[in-house]
């Protein structure tokens, strides 16, 4: 006697629907990532965490005097002889991730010696904006930070050279100190900048008011 | 009969239905945006996904690791001395030390660089690149040094300088990276760039005055150029 057993087509052909959707979509993953909003802040003392790096020149192009206002400068003075690169990155999303590149390199003029520190999108290497640490040397020639990015303002700190100490001799130069300036960032507090005694790093690295400190956002 | 022509129309969209399902479902878990549940910490630490970089940058950071192992060049080169860190140097022209210098802003120095023997004229720029700051630097009222910046597009800024010093500086690469070249009679020793963030030049002439060219986001041909350029 022959029995004939029905073919479960529909279970069969559901199965196999579902397999081959799942291997088809992982064989096309979604690679066009939604647009994010990214904040980027910097140009802040830049000493040690657990070190007091008082600003000793306001807002200036050149410090005649120690409270000046007018400018693209920052003067810091150094209780040792490294200088730090320090920022922090915001996007609007739940996790952590990559946010920017930073190279640093030593990139002198003719007059002092300079570091520069150079930020770049991590996904499109387009540069974002740029910071100088005048009177600092890179001791490895060049040096690369990641800066990363969280719902909240995620901070890095992170070795950008030494103090140069003597300077060049054609560098007009009175006192250790790090001079820095920005290009590129869009938003910068050069009026309501708290005054430049008080401002020590404890109070100038309050990213939750990027009005302190060179601010930049992008899309993307 | 009604009930199995109804079959027979629903079950192919169930299949259908579940099929692209399946294919978004498989789409988005393999998409980078994903979180990984693994991933979360229930601590409520940050969980740090890492995302690949651009591959100039990931080429860019590949070069610097090797190029950190080497040490940077100390000691003389095509006639120029490359120092260490708390090496003093030898004092300008005038015998001013740092303290002792005053610098001019644009609006001064623009007069001072024209009265002095340190003024250049830089012929080869690339196109689109203008003046935008002039420094002077004088030691007992004689210019030493003066520097002009010119800014152009794609982020390009070009500083020029010529200084009345020794042709000592900081050492700055390691010395597979220190080309020395003669540009138009010139002593010079380029630094080759690891990347494409920019070039730096250094010259010195018969007048026995010292350049510096830093050429930031320009490379090493346009540099050389402005190099052959500037007299």
């Amino acid at each position: 006697m022959i029995i004939a057993r029905r073919v479960p087509y529909f279970p069969l052909a559901l199965l196999a629907s579902i397999i081959l959707g799942l291997v088809m979509g992982s064989a096309f993953p979604q690679r066009t990532q939604a647009a994010n909003n990214w904040y980027l802040w910097a140009h802040i003392p830049v000493g040690a965490s657990s070190q007091t790096v008082y600003m000793n020149c306001g807002w200036h192009g050149r410090c005649d005097t120690p409270n000046e206002t007018a400018g693209n400068a920052l003067d810091w003075d150094e209780t040792d002889e490294y200088v730090y690169f320090a920022g922090a990155a915001q996007w609007d999303n739940w996790y952590v991730t990559n946010a920017a590149y930073v190279e640093l390199s030593y990139s002198p003029t003719a007059t002092c010696s300079r570091t520069r520190a150079a930020i770049y999108n991590w996904y499109t290497d387009t540069l974002l904006a740029t910071e100088y640490f005048t009177h600092t040397w890179q001791y490895s020639g060049y040096y690369y930070i990641q800066m990363y990015a969280y719902s909240t303002p995620y901070g890095v700190r992170s070795g950008a050279g030494v103090v140069t100490n003597p300077e060049l001799s054609t560098c007009p130069w009175t006192g250790t100190h790090v001079h820095t300036d920005g290009t590129g960032f869009d938003a910068t507090n050069t009026s309501s900048f708290p005054s430049w005694g008080t401002c020590n790093w404890h109070h100038c690295e309050d990213y939750s008011n990027g009005t302190w400190v060179y601010y930049e956002d992008w899309t993307y | 009969m009604r009930k199995s022509r109804f079959r027979f129309l629903l079950a192919p969209l169930v299949v259908v239905a579940a099929g692209l399902v399946a294919f978004a479902i498989g789409r988005y878990a393999a998409s980078d945006d994903t979180p990984a549940i693994a991933q979360i910490d229930p601590s409520g630490t940050p969980v740090i996904i890492e995302r690949t970089p651009h591959p100039d940058i990931a080429a860019a950071i590949t070069a610097i690791a090797e190029d950190n192992r080497k040490p940077l060049f100390i000691g003389e080169l095509n006639g120029f001395t490359f120092v260490g860190p708390g090496t003093p140097f030898p004092k300008v022209q005038g015998g001013c030390s740092n303290a002792e210098l005053r610098e001019l802003n644009s609006s001064e120095a623009g007069a001072a660089i024209r009265g002095s023997g340190l003024d250049f004229e830089a012929d080869d720029l690339p196109s689109g690149m203008s003046l935008t700051e002039e420094t002077a630097v004088v030691c007992k009222d004689e210019v030493v040094v003066v520097q002009r910046v010119y800014e152009g597009s794609n982020d390009r800024v070009l500083t020029i300088g010529r200084a009345r010093s020794e042709p000592v500086g900081l050492a700055i690469a390691p010395k597979d990276r220190l080309s020395p070249l003669t540009i138009r009679g010139r002593p010079s020793v380029l630094v080759v760039p690891l990347t494409s963030s920019g070039t730096i030049l250094f010259m010195r002439d018969d007048e026995e005055t010292f350049w510096t060219i830093n050429a930031e986001r320009m490379g090493v041909d346009e540099t050389r150029q402005v190099a052959e350029g500037v007299e």
